[in-house]
């Protein structure tokens, strides 16, 4: 099957100029001469505060090691594609999960039915995570694990592989990414309250600690942060202050931080302003040394050490024009290794419409071995230190990342502006303000908002499909009734992580297959700080073009969530932009049932409801939709789905009755121009 | 108990509020029609942004399911810029397992400034017609001036975070005086107790004569003071039961048909102040050169010619 063909609009906007600000808002001089150097700043690499990089030699000593996030469909099919990749010349593992198994679900629970294998490989019980790994030698592969809620689960999955494998546990390398916090301010894959969560966390940083001395228990990500809408200055700062509340709450929970220091490991997004990004990196690594150092007394150089992974692409990734994209992820892979990261996600050309297919995949990781083998940029260690403009923008970085951890000090830490959503809401500022620069034309985007040419044409290679066959066949395999989750019963996890204080998780031997239903059971009803929505009343408003203008006034609109999908920027900036011209808008939150959302719809006497869907779950949840409209007598009601919505699937939709869809390459100015008009 | 209401219409009610809300204030005499024959127990909520409004209602609203149809009224900021609102309240309570007897619904304050929203007395009404047993009000999160709330339920709570020192102290004058219940909320915080001493002592000075916290043998109302949180569903069940106690000396007092009274009185003020403020928005720098007796005559005039304004 291949993409459909789109027709666009050409922009119509003044030609793009180059600013004289980066992208992260730090004024870049034309010039730089010797004087913008300081010498003390930088140090030599492998010695503190190892701006240059924490070894001495840089890649030479070890290579960056080639990610790939992937993952989808059944243990089975993963594993194949695991193999694949490996087969191409991939050194380490990175395992996506589906959302039940991100967010605590059994794959029988209704909330579930739509969503297994979709976006990650489901993962609901241990012989599944046998099938996953099997023909792979865990002594020898290291594995990523991008799971945070229930990652304490997933963790132990791994071992007990290990253990039926014969892998001693000392042996183990990878990464569980565990970072609960920014889950509750950019992913959305939390379960518990923010507090018992910490020390969830805590307890399985130690506990890993103690039987996987290799393995990191933790890799605090700044990564989501950003590609939700933050600046690179932001992200680098919502992750060291998340690092230092979770440094603190191990020592509170009994670490010695020259041990645990020396596991904890990072993971960012790599953009498109090649200096800022380079000088990101710099800079934090400077920063973290110094914390751990000053702050906390750590000795060992270790555990000062500032271990980062990195993903390219994502949110600078867009549909249009989509064979840009491996243009943009090659700059930015270039980055990366400029910057010292220790491990490389590429994302593939494809990356704004779907998961990744054989092809795109592998074009990702022919990218990086370009750049690594064929380019020669990372022989020798830190190359650009000593650039007279690299080390006063790192400075200036510095002093950005700096500012930015002071007003969250000042707020009260990062653990209250979390609870009280003011991350958030800063989030969903930066995500719209991002945003209109895109639809003014201010920030390019090449082959979106500029050097795009009217009716163009974009065939964009295979379409990825899963194999819907195989997942149901799995899903049936699976024991009804085998101890899941009741719908809506909640606490006792949560009571059981408050209680447990001083224990450590569970032996995984005692593991029995299913454990997901434990994590399931637990307390959703805690607080959801994710949103933090009602008090954005100031945000993007009035918008740029639209001050008088209230095109929508008087109209109500609902904006649900329907699903596990926990994107909820597109959604939060939809929200503000509906406000802005004059409607009145409800916003679900996230992990809505289509009972549950058009329940809302009638009990508002909307006038419209909008989904927004980046699960790739748009056609069920849709379908499932107006059955519960028609159900509640409210047909009428007109919907509208905006999110990641390929091609092929756009008309299918139209096609169910939805009264437009939306995507992220649409001006927003146009999105309330189609809105307005079809509500008239 | 509604046990003999018909199944409530969900979709009917949903469309009829949104009609009602959307009523010009030169028209709601007319819409407004007779006193529904029955009465929903009203209970407001207010309180400062972000005190916990919502959480606190969603939860009390649970806790009072049993006592039949309940419904919320949630009430947030209009923005004056754009006319338009992000209507957050509902998302904190949409956790809690939906019922058949539970019914939420959100409203943009639009033109009212008193932390109600316009039409606040006809959409009360309505869902009296539609069979309601008690309905939460909660207003916009503001600070001291929504009195008004007073006047359209039958008991106030105050909800009270506590990390609001300052705001206690500017709060005195105004709606420390007419709140009938104080929930200091977010309860698990450590600064709760301190503050609900401080509120005790407040309440102490406004409320001098009276005796005890528990008593009202004086015949008059004492607010207690519950410490809230939404973890402990035991303080939920304190406050819950403070209101029923308020309801029991409501009635025995006789303070609710005094209540009953202020309201009405409330809904004319109400009416004759969003009319006449349209009509003097409406005229021209000329109208005002006028003599100001000629200026009241012709804006009489122009009230008693609104439909259903004869009567005024
Ligand atoms: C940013 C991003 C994230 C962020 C999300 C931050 C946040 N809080 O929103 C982070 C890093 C956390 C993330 C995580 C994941 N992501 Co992601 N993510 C993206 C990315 C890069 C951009 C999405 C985005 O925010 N775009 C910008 C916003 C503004 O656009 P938008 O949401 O589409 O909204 C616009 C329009 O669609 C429209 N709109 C949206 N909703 C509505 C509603 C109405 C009514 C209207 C009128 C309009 C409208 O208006 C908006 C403004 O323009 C895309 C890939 C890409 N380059 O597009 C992948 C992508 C969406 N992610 C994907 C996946 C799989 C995930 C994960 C599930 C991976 C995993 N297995 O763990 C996780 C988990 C997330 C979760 N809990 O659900 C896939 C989805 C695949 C699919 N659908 O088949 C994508 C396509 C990447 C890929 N190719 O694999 N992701
Ligand atoms: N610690 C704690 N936090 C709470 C409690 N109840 C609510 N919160 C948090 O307080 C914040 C505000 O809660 P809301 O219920 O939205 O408050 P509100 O008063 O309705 O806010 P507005 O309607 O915006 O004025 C949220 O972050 C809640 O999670 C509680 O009992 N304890
Ligand atoms: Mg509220």
């Amino acid at each position: 099957m291949k993409h459909g063909e789109f027709t666009e609009r050409p922009s119509g906007l003044p030609p793009p100029r180059m600013s004289p600000v980066s992208a992260t808002g730090i004024p870049v001089p034309t010039s730089v001469g010797p004087g913008a150097v300081h010498p003390d700043h930088i140090g030599a690499p492998g010695e503190y505060p190892f701006t240059r990089g924490i070894f001495p030699d840089g890649y030479n000593g070890r290579m960056w090691t080639i990610r790939q996030y992937s993952g989808f469909g059944t243990a089975e099919e993963s594993n194949e594609r695991y193999k694949f990749l490996l087969a191409q010349g991939q050194t380490g593992l990175s395992v996506a999960l589906d959302l039940p198994t991100q967010c605590g679900y059994d794959p029988t629970h209704p909330m579930a039915r739509s969503e297994i294998g979709k976006v990650g490989v489901s993962l609901s019980n241990l012989s599944e995570a046998e099938i996953l790994f099997q023909g792979l030698d865990l002594a020898k592969i290291s594995t990523s694990f991008t799971i945070n809620g229930t990652a304490a689960i997933v963790y132990a999955m791994y071992l007990a592989v290990a253990d039926k494998q014969g892998v001693p546990r000392d042996k183990l390398t990878g990464t569980i990414q565990n970072d609960i916090l920014k889950e509750y301010v950019a992913r959305g894959t939390w379960i518990f309250p923010v507090k018992p969560s910490m020390r969830l966390v805590a307890d399985s940083i130690l506990y890993s600690n103690d039987v996987s001395p290799r393995f990191n228990a933790i890799s605090i990500a700044g990564a989501h942060v950003r590609d939700a809408g933050c600046t690179a200055a932001e992200e680098m700062a919502y992750t060291l202050a998340n690092g230092l509340a979770y440094v603190d709450e191990l020592q509170a929970r009994g670490g010695d931080v020259e041990k645990f220091a020396k596991r904890l490991s990072f993971f960012f997004y790599v953009h498109m302003d090649f200096f800022d990004e380079i000088a990101k990196f710099r800079a934090g690594r400077r920063l973290w040394a110094k914390l751990m150092k000053e702050r906390y007394g750590a000795i060992d150089p270790k555990a000062q050490h500032f271990r980062f992974g990195v993903v390219c692409g994502g949110s600078s990734l867009v549909a249009p024009q989509p064979y840009n994209n491996v243009i943009r992820v090659a700059v930015e892979t270039m980055a990366a290794v400029l910057g010292g990261a220790q491990s490389i996600f590429t994302c593939a050309f494809d990356e704004a419409f779907q998961i990744p297919t054989e092809t795109s995949a592998e074009l990702a990781v022919r990218t990086q071995q370009i750049i690594a083998f064929e380019s020669g940029i990372g022989r020798t260690v830190d190359p650009l230190g000593g650039s007279y403009f690299l080390e006063q923008h790192t400075d200036r970085m510095e002093e950005a990342i700096t500012k930015v951890m002071g007003e969250i000090d000042a707020y009260g830490g990062v653990v209250r502006a979390i609870e009280e959503g003011w991350i958030q809401m800063r989030l969903a500022e930066r995500g719209l303000e991002r945003k209109l620069k895109a639809d003014s034309g201010e920030s390019v985007i090449v082959g979106q908002n500029h050097f795009r040419r009217e009716g163009e044409q974009i065939a964009v290679g295979d379409v990825f499909t899963l194999d819907s066959d195989r997942r149901a066949a799995r899903a049936g395999e699976i024991p009804a009734g085998a101890g899941h989750a009741q719908p809506g019963g909640r606490r006792h996890g949560a009571g059981a992580a408050d209680r447990g204080g001083a224990q450590r998780p569970r032996e995984p031997d005692a593991a029995p297959g299913r454990l997901l239903p434990c994590l399931c059971d637990g307390g959703r009803d805690g607080v959801r700080p994710e949103e933090g929505m009602g008090r954005v009343q100031g945000a993007g408003e009035p918008m740029t073009t639209q001050t008088t203008e209230r095109p929508l006034q008087g109209k109500r609109i609902l904006i649900g969530k329907p699903g596990l999908d926990g994107h909820d920027i597109g959604a939060k900036i939809i929200a503000l932009t509906l406000r802005n011209a004059g409607a009145e808008v409800i916003y679900t939150g996230l992990r809505r049932s289509p009972e549950q959302i058009a329940r809302v719809a009638v009990d508002e006497g909307v006038d419209a409801l909008g989904l927004s869907i980046l699960s790739g779950s748009h056609k069920e949840l849709v379908v499932d939709v107006f059955a519960c409209l028609r159900e509640l007598d409210a047909a009428d009601i007109k919907v509208f789905v905006g999110g990641t919505i390929p091609h092929p699937d756009q008309q299918a939709l139209r096609d169910l009755g939805v009264a437009g869809v939306y995507t992220a390459d649409m001006p927003l100015a146009d999105v309330v121009a189609a809105l307005a008009r079809a509500l008239s | 108990m509604s046990g003999v209401a018909p199944p409530l219409d969900r979709r009917a009610l949903g469309l009829a509020l949104t009609r009602i809300a959307n009523i010009r204030s030169a028209d709601a005499l007319a819409a407004a029609g007779d006193p529904p024959a029955t009465q929903a127990r009203r209970i407001g909520l207010t309180g400062a942004p972000g005190a916990g409004k919502s959480t606190l209602a969603g939860r009390l609203a649970l806790s009072r399911l049993d006592r039949g149809r309940l419904g919320v009224l949630a009430i947030d900021p209009t923005s004056p810029k754009t006319g338009g609102a992000i209507l957050g309240d509902r998302i904190r309570m949409d956790d809690l397992a939906g019922s058949e007897n539970l019914f939420i619904r959100s409203f943009g304050s639009r033109s009212a400034a008193d932390g109600l929203t316009d039409n606040l007395h006809e959409l009360l009404e309505t869902m009296d017609r539609f069979g309601f047993d008690e309905v939460i009000v909660e207003t916009v999160g503001v600070g001291q001036a929504e009195v008004a709330a007073r006047t359209q339920v039958d008991t106030l709570i105050l909800v009270i975070p506590p990390d609001a020192g300052d705001v206690v102290q500017a709060m005195k004058a105004g709606i420390m005086e007419v709140a009938d219940i104080f929930a200091i909320n977010k309860a698990d915080m450590p600064s709760a107790a301190k503050m609900a001493i401080e509120v005790k002592r407040i309440i102490a000075l406004t409320h001098r004569g009276h005796d005890g916290n528990d008593g009202d043998g004086g015949g008059g109302w004492v607010p207690p003071v519950v410490l809230t949180s939404q973890a402990d569903p035991d303080s939920i069940v304190q406050l819950s039961a403070q209101v029923d106690r308020h309801a029991e000396w409501l009635r025995a007092s006789g303070e609710q048909a005094a209540r009953a009274l202020a309201r009405r009185r409330y809904w004319l003020r109400r009416w004759l102040e969003r009319n006449a403020q349209q009509i003097i928005d409406r005229e021209p720098a000329a109208f005002f050169e006028m003599p100001r007796a000629q200026q009241m005559t012709t804006l009489l005039e122009q009230l008693g010619r609104l439909p259903g304004g004869g009567v005024v």
